[in-house]
């Protein structure tokens, strides 16, 4: 039970920075295109984990979105980062960069 | 033999089995009881579209009509309502020690919805036999529920029903815990202490009311 919960806690911190690198690389994203290439990547995550994240970025100006209508089915969300969005993914980058470099290190010796 | 239920969720009309159709409503319930406000509704729509998406392509595989499997598949591959909370509180943990220009605004926004880390009394949804408060009680002195309960059961006898009118009380006071995280105990050390405003307080309460009707509604319900 425990490592399963480590483990999901280091998947679900680098969710934030996985789902800002996908958008920033595709310029724009919606939901279940940010899911497949989650899934191609093999990061695994709970797909309703996407969804209040996603809203909460909005929220809190680091991503925006636009609708648009399809011919085979219902509207799509596809979001954007904002200039802040860019900021911190930037920031995030540089964190995780750092991160593993030092776990890297640390590890690789044993 | 089942009957066909046709829904329409996000936009879609699909066939649906009507034991499915109950499971999947208590999911969608569930979900919205845990996702609030305007930005509730937002999310709970994010993933009813979502859900609509995986039971087209079930069904344009052959499938006549979405049952309880792929209901349950659905299930698995978004989360249960308690699932997606723990998730969102740890998604908020790991990114809370970034600062960047909008960051007061971006962590308090997050940290209210999460409260604060002391040893809160909460009501225990997940075993509950009527409302979760013997086992929220259970929890928190760390005592085997069951021995609540049967302290529960005495004092209600011993004093002639009174006993059952503190346990409505309890049940209208105490909040109910949204996640597993939430009763054990283990928000990540990095949340702050914030005291909740006034606001927050009435709102909770009446969630807290309307959450209360609706587990009576459930509770009756279930006897039939």
């Amino acid at each position: 039970m425990a490592i399963e919960n480590t483990e999901s806690q280091m998947r679900k911190g680098l969710l934030e920075l996985c789902i800002l690198g996908i958008i920033k690389k595709q310029k724009e994203a919606y939901p279940s295109d940010i899911l497949e290439q989650l899934k191609e990547a093999r990061l695994v995550v709970l797909e309703g984990t996407l969804y209040p994240l996603l809203t909460r970025l909005k929220n809190a100006g680091v991503l925006t979105y636009r609708w648009e209508e399809s011919t085979s089915g219902p509207p799509r969300k596809y979001y954007a980062l904002t200039g802040e969005g860019q900021q911190l993914y930037g920031q995030l980058r540089t964190t995780w960069d750092e991160l593993s470099k030092a776990v890297n290190n640390l590890t690789e010796s044993i | 033999m089942q009957r066909i239920i046709q829904i329409n969720i996000a936009g879609r009309m699909l066939p649906i089995e009507e034991d499915a159709y109950q499971q999947l409503k208590d999911y969608i319930s569930a979900l919205e009881r845990h996702f609030t406000g305007e930005d509730g509704k937002e999310i709970v729509e994010d993933i009813e579209n979502r859900i609509s998406e995986l039971f087209t392509i079930r069904l344009q595989s052959g499938s006549p009509a979405i049952d309880r499997s792929d209901v349950q598949k659905v299930i698995d591959t978004l989360g249960t309502a308690s699932d997606l909370n723990e998730g969102a509180a740890a998604a908020a943990y790991s990114s809370s020690g970034t600062s960047y220009g909008r960051s007061d605004k971006y962590s308090s926004y997050r940290q209210r919805s999460y409260g604060s880390r002391r040893n809160r009394l909460l009501r225990d949804p997940f075993n509950k036999v009527v409302a979760g408060v013997c086992s929220g009680v259970a929890h928190y002195f760390d005592i085997d529920p069951v021995i609540i309960r049967l302290i529960v059961v005495a004092i209600s006898l011993g004093t002639f029903g009174t006993g059952l009118l503190a346990y409505l009380i309890a049940w209208a006071v105490i909040p109910q815990a949204r996640s597993r995280a939430e009763l054990y105990n283990e928000y990540p050390m990095t949340f702050h202490d914030i005291s909740r405003s006034m606001a927050d307080e009435l709102q909770d309460l009446k969630i807290r009311g309307e959450q209360m009707s609706r587990d009576l509604r459930d509770f009756f319900s279930k006897k039939r």
